[in-house]
């Protein structure tokens, strides 16, 4: 496989992929919660329960993720946002989706059963709220940084191979 | 209520913006930090004749650092050969040398002419990125012998 300057790696093995839909898809997700938070009773709570079926369908059928869907069937061939493809690590967000859905279904049962604890609910969707927004804005993984320095902190470097 | 909740929202999101905002210049500061340090830096526990020499910081918790990180520096790397060196470290094991390069955070890449700091990558780097850096490094370094 000959290299070039203008393409330092070249694809095969080491696959490019288009970062839009998955921001749009993040980008959602903020709308999602955003608006179940400030609606707030029983329709905040199934906005949650919607936020985490599109996590889940973003990690397990991702061809039926809607936002994706929109996005890659509606929004770029329309020429409103263009493709940008980069190298990324997909395994750790497939991970951050699940762990991420579960938080959103978690909270959307706690408004609903637990009035009591919708300050812990709202708590916990705002944390996974934020870890998303700072992927979504600027790539950062805040999930990552709290794995190593648990590992360094720790002495463990047997933590499970996930987010980081 | 919405109301007050709306402007709750909308302060978490602008305080999100500028936490990740801080990062991002704190961490070109660090990085611009490192570039310009002139003391002597740990002794590397490989040895290397190669004018250029990539730190490739990971650790064993690292999915990222391994699926990804290592074969694009092996893949860019593989351009320059006998030129650039690649020196896989153990960000965990080798706390000392990760600590010298400000390196809070895996995958992280370091480029070296000989014991001076050319460039510094917390995070993820791009093929690009990569290429673009050894290419700047392998120029000094041939600057610097001439």
């Amino acid at each position: 496989m000959t290299m070039t300057p203008a393409d330092p790696c070249a694809e095969g093995e080491l696959q490019r992929y288009d970062v839009v839909p998955r921001k749009a898809h993040q980008y959602a997700m903020i709308v999602l919660i955003a608006a179940g938070y400030i609606i707030g009773s029983t329709v905040g709570a199934w906005l949650l329960f919607i936020a985490a079926v599109c996590m889940a369908l973003g990690r397990f059928w991702r061809p039926f993720d809607p936002f994706r869907v929109l996005t890659t069937a509606i929004i770029q061939p329309a020429g409103l946002l263009p493709r940008r493809m980069v190298h990324e690590d997909r395994e750790t967000r497939r991970i951050a989706r699940v762990l991420g859905g579960i938080v959103f279904a978690v909270s959307g049962a706690l408004l609903l059963l637990l009035p009591g604890l919708v300050w812990l609910a709202w708590t916990l969707t705002g944390l996974v709220g934020v870890m998303i927004l700072l992927d979504a804005a600027f790539d950062f993984c805040a999930l990552c940084l709290v794995v190593h320095h648990y590992a360094r902190l720790t002495g463990n470097s047997r933590v499970p191979s996930g987010p980081a | 209520m919405p109301l007050d909740r709306l402007l709750v929202v909308l302060l978490a999101i602008a305080l999100v913006v500028l936490v990740g905002l801080i990062v991002r210049w704190w961490t070109r500061r660090t990085a611009a930090a490192v570039r310009a340090h002139r003391a002597p830096l740990p002794h590397l526990a490989t040895e290397t004749t190669a004018p250029v020499t990539l730190l490739n910081f990971s650790s064993p918790h690292c999915g990222t650092c391994r699926r990804v990180q290592k074969p694009l520096v092996d893949k860019v790397s593989a351009q320059f050969p006998d030129q650039v060196a690649v020196v896989e470290v153990d960000a965990l094991a080798q706390a000392d040398l990760a600590r010298a390069y400000h390196v809070l955070t895996v995958p992280s890449t370091v480029i070296l002419t000989g014991n001076q700091v050319q460039d510094v990558n917390y995070g993820l780097a791009s093929a690009e990125t990569l290429d673009r850096q050894l290419r700047a490094a392998l120029t000094a370094s041939d600057l610097a012998a001439a």
